[in-house]
C-alpha cells in the first residue's frame, strides 16, 4: 500500500465510508501491538493498547493532516496511548527516583520493588522477554523513542517532528536507553560476557 | 578516533542507519581495533535484532479492534452543550449571513478577532472568509462584503439554534465540506463549541464546529427562518 492509496482510504474513511478503515486497520495492527507490548510489557494489556490505540485513530481521523506518513501518526498515537496507561497505573509496585537526566530533563528511574519481582534472573541468554524485562527498567521518555525507532522504524528526524525534540535530544537518548538496557541485560546474565562486559562499564554512565 | 564514548554513541547512529558513509568508517575503522566498542557494537546490534522480532497479532485482536470502531459514537451531540446554558444570561450573537449569488461584489471588511471569538485554529475558509492574516496577537479573519450582521439573541433563540445544529438522528458520518459556507456564527457566551459554519446545500443543512462536517438536525428552512429572526432581534 502507498502512501498514495493510504491517503485515498482516509479521504473515503472521512467520506463516510468507515468499512475502507479495516484496511489501515490490516496493515498496522500487527506492528502496533508489538509496539504496545514493548511499551506496557504485558500481552494483555498491550492487546486493550492496541484497540484502543485504533479506535482513536479512526475517531480523530480528521486531525491528520497527511504532513507525515500516516504510519507515523499511528505510531505515535500507540506510543502515547500507552504512557497515558503507563501513568495512570498505580505506581504502588515501584519505588521512584527522580535522577538528574544529562540533557537536563528529569527522568524516572523506577527500580522495581525486589518483594514482587519474580524469579526471572536465571534466564541464559537474550530472549524477548528478557528484552521486555529489560524496557520496563528505561525511563518512558526513553522506551518511547527506542520502541518509535526500532518497531516502528521511524527515522531520528520523524521522531522528533512527532515528539517536538531536537534530533539530537532523540539521538541521545536512543543511546542511552541502549545502553541503560545493555547493562540491565548484562546484569541480569542476559549478554553473555563475551558481549559487552568491558564496554558496557566502560565511561559515560548515567 | 580515541573518545570511545562518542564512538559508542555513533554506534548506535550506526545501527539506526543515521550516520554519512565517511561517518560509517570511521565508526567501522575504530570498532576494527577497538575490542570495547567491538563489543558495544555487537551487543546493541543483538538487542536491536531481537526487538524487531514481533509477535503475532493473539487470536481475535482484529476483530475486537473492528468492532470498537464501528461501536464507537461516530460524534458528540450538540445537545449536551446546552443544559450549560444559562436561561437568565443575554447572549450576544455574532451572525455572518449573506445571500449565496454570485452578485456580491468582492469587496471585503476586515473584522477584528477581538468582535469576532473565532479560534486561530479554524482553517482559512473561502467564500465568506476570504482569509485571516496574523499582526502580533490579533488575527484578522477577512469576510465578503454585506456578510457581516451582529445580532444580540435571547438565551431561548441561541438554545434552539443549537438543537437545530444538532447532529441529525440519522446523521452517521462525517463530511469533508470546501467551499463558501451559507453562514458563519459565533457564539460568545462562553459555551463551548462557540464557533459553528453552516453548509446549506439541497435542503439538507451541515453543520461543522470544526471537526468535520455532518447533517443538522433541523431543516434548511428552520435555520434560515431562526437566523433571519436572529438578525432582526
Amino acid at each position: 500500500m502507498t502512501e498514495v492509496s493510504e491517503k485515498k482510504i482516509i479521504e473515503k474513511v472521512l467520506g463516510g465510508d468507515a468499512n475502507a478503515f479495516e484496511e489501515l486497520v490490516l496493515k498496522y495492527e500487527k506492528t502496533v501491538y508489538n509496539l504496545a507490548l514493548r511499551m506496557v510489557g504485558d500481552r494483555d494489556d498491550a492487546f486493550d493498547m492496541t484497540q484502543e490505540a485504533f479506535i482513536k485513530a479512526y475517531g480523530s481521523l480528521s486531525s491528520f493532516r497527511g504532513d507525515s506518513k500516516f504510519s507515523v501518526w499511528i505510531y505515535r498515537i500507540a506510543t502515547n496511548v500507552c504512557l497515558d496507561f503507563l501513568r495512570s497505573k498505580s505506581r504502588k509496585q515501584q519505588v521512584s527516583l527522580t535522577v538528574s537526566d544529562d540533557d537536563d530533563e528529569d527522568a524516572q528511574l523506577d527500580i522495581p520493588d525486589p518483594s514482587s519481582a519474580p524469579e526471572q534472573q536465571l534466564m541464559q541468554k537474550m530472549s524477548m522477554q528478557s528484552v521486555e524485562e529489560g524496557l520496563k527498567t528505561l525511563p518512558d521518555k526513553q522506551r518511547q523513542i527506542l520502541v518509535m525507532r526500532e518497531l516502528g522504524g521511524m527515522s531520528y528526524a520523524e521522531i522528533g517532528a512527532a515528539l517536538s525534540l531536537e534530533e539530537g535530544t532523540v539521538k541521545s537518548r536512543i543511546f542511552r536507553a541502549r545502553k541503560r538496557l545493555c547493562t540491565f541485560l548484562l546484569d541480569s546474565g542476559n549478554i553473555p560476557d563475551s558481549l559487552a562486559s568491558k564496554g558496557m562499564k566502560g565511561g559515560g554512565e548515567t | 578516533m580515541t573518545d570511545c564514548e562518542k564512538c559508542r554513541e555513533m554506534i548506535s547512529c550506526l545501527i539506526d542507519g543515521e550516520l554519512s558513509e565517511a561517518e560509517q568508517s570511521l565508526v567501522r575503522e575504530h570498532i576494527a581495533s577497538c575490542p570495547e566498542c567491538r563489543s558495544v557494537y555487537d551487543a546493541f546490534s543483538a538487542v536491536s535484532e531481537q526487538m524487531h522480532e514481533e509477535e503475532p497479532l493473539p487470536d481475535g485482536l482484529h476483530e475486537k479492534i473492528m468492532s470498537g470502531i464501528k461501536a464507537r459514537p461516530k460524534k458528540k451531540t450538540g445537545i449536551v452543550w446546552i443544559k450549560y446554558l444559562s436561561a437568565a444570561a443575554c447572549l450576544a450573537l455574532v451572525i455572518f449571513a449573506g445571500i449565496k449569488s454570485g452578485m456580491l461584489s468582492p469587496a471585503e471588511n476586515k473584522v477584528d478577532s477581538n468582535d469576532l471569538y473565532v479560534a486561530e485554529t479554524l482553517p482559512v475558509l473561502d467564500g465568506r472568509f476570504t482569509g485571516q492574516s496574523g499582526n502580533g496577537d490579533k488575527t484578522t479573519y477577512t469576510l465578503a462584503q454585506n456578510a457581516k450582521t451582529r445580532a444580540a439573541v435571547s438565551a431561548e433563540t441561541a438554545e434552539k439554534l443549537r438543537t437545530l445544529l444538532a447532529p441529525a438522528e440519522d446523521a452517521h458520518s462525517e463530511y469533508v465540506v470546501s467551499g463558501e459556507a451559507d453562514y458563519a456564527v459565533s457564539f460568545d457566551d462562553g459555551v463551548e463549541p462557540d464557533f459553528v459554519l453552516i453548509y446549506i446545500d439541497d435542503g439538507r443543512v451541515y453543520a461543522d464546529y470544526g471537526n468535520g462536517a455532518f447533517a443538522a438536525a433541523g431543516s434548511a428552512q428552520e435555520i434560515r427562518d431562526l437566523l433571519d429572526a436572529c438578525a432582526g432581534e
